[in-house]
């Protein structure tokens, strides 16, 4: 008897988390929309660029990739890109990774590089041998994980560079590969954006000099 | 029964141990190795920068005859010095300055200033000493990896049975930045 009424009310329950959904996903566009105009950028919804084909560690993994809110222009004479970025994984359940994304291209062609944090794992990982790079300072150690070859690193990460790093750590993972540097977050408010997009030029102010001469655009 | 099974156990996994010890002792030397290669394969850019900076100077300033010749001869020292890195350091220190040095010289006479043969040199002096500054921080990370496993138990029985010694750290302070040479005292030159 009581089959009919749950039925209904686990479709309308359905209807409005979808319906509320929606809605939240054009708050989230329209602001994204007001952001870029107010900072003389452009925006598509749309990943029009191919950025889940680019060579980053991050977009190979899980499956469903996905790149959109893409907000694009030039800041202190270097393309930028913002963007939402999500995969997902399956498991017992499909879960779902997001996060906002900025990138930049340099003069520049490096190997890839990518850092992140340390956590258990990665320590347990150390220990039973699968090394990352390991630099001077032991602080920087302690907190990030640095993987890809160990020249590239050093040249990369001087002592200004770690210094910085170790001070302005307000980011998931970073990864430079060609001439692209990317910097990724779990997903950002619209209002959080620029400030994603100013990290991103510091840590390109402090790449060392020796980065672009020793690996210059091919 | 089973205690034989425990020993024969305990006695390969303590074989293991040292295997993956002993491999990852090899390992590391020979990263030690690599990389000083490298560090040596930048200091030889600076020898052979050396010459050209001093015959570059000479032809706007043949009268600092003192440090144009003091850094001829540190030079050749560098070049002859073929130990151990804590022995090469100092030699290599002692270069670094002496260029430096002549860097600043450079800074009275304006025409050399302003030589874009001269320019290109100073850039190409700050480019090695930045790629001699980055060979130089890889191979002391690896001698301090190195070392810590000869070091520190249960790797230093594993080192002490199969002869790995500590390595020396190469410890040798940039003398030639980006900025611009230090500002040195030229009262006592001739």
């Amino acid at each position: 008897m009581l089959f009919g009424p749950i039925l209904v009310l686990g479709i309308l329950a359905v209807l409005a988390t979808v319906v509320f959904q929606g809605q939240r996903r054009h708050a989230r566009t329209d602001a994204l929309i007001s952001m870029a105009m107010d900072l003389r950028l452009e925006f598509s919804m749309l990943d029009t660029f191919g950025i889940e084909t680019m060579p980053f560690a991050l977009f190979r993994q899980g499956k469903g990739q996905k790149a959109e809110n893409v907000i694009w222009g030039t800041y202190n004479g270097a393309p930028v890109k913002l963007f939402d970025y999500e995969y997902y994984v399956d498991g017992r359940s499909r879960e779902y990774h997001r996060f906002t994304c900025a990138y930049m291209t340099l003069p520049m062609a490096c190997p890839a590089l990518c850092l992140t944090h340390e956590n258990v794992f990665t320590r347990i990982g150390d220990h039973l041998g699968m090394h990352d790079v390991e630099l001077e300072y032991d602080d920087f150690n302690r907190r990030f994980k640095v993987s890809g070859e160990q020249t590239f690193a050093f040249t990369m990460l001087d002592g200004q560079m770690m210094e910085w790093l170790l001070g302005a750590d307000g980011f998931d993972r970073v990864e430079v590969v060609g001439p692209w540097v990317l910097v990724v977050r779990p997903r950002l408010e619209p209002a959080t954006w620029p400030k994603l997009g100013l990290w991103l030029e510091e840590f390109h102010q402090h790449i060392p000099a020796l980065v672009y001469t020793t690996y210059p655009p091919q | 029964m089973q205690v034989l099974a425990l020993v024969v156990f305990i006695v390969l996994a303590i074989a293991f141990v040292a295997f993956v010890i002993y491999n990852r002792l090899v390992r590391l030397r020979n990263m030690i190795r690599e990389s000083w290669r490298n560090i040596d394969t930048e200091l030889q850019r600076r020898y052979d920068l050396v010459p050209n900076l001093v015959n570059t100077v000479k032809g706007y300033a043949a009268h600092e005859r003192a440090v144009l010749d003091s850094v001829t001869q540190l030079r050749s020292e560098a070049m002859a010095e073929h130990g151990p890195a804590d022995a090469q350091a100092p030699r290599e220190q002692a270069l670094g300055q002496g260029v430096a040095q002549l860097l600043a010289v450079a800074e009275a006479y304006p025409d050399l200033k302003a030589s874009e043969h001269f320019l290109a040199l100073q850039h190409q002096l700050v480019d090695t000493e930045d790629r001699i500054q980055v060979s130089r921080r890889i191979y002391n990370a690896n001698v301090r990896a190195y070392d810590s496993m000869v070091q520190t138990f249960p790797s230093l029985v594993i080192a002490r049975r199969f002869n790995f010694t500590v390595e020396p750290y190469f410890e040798v302070e940039p003398a030639v930045r980006q900025a611009g040479p230090p500002s040195v005292d030229l009262s006592g030159t001739p």
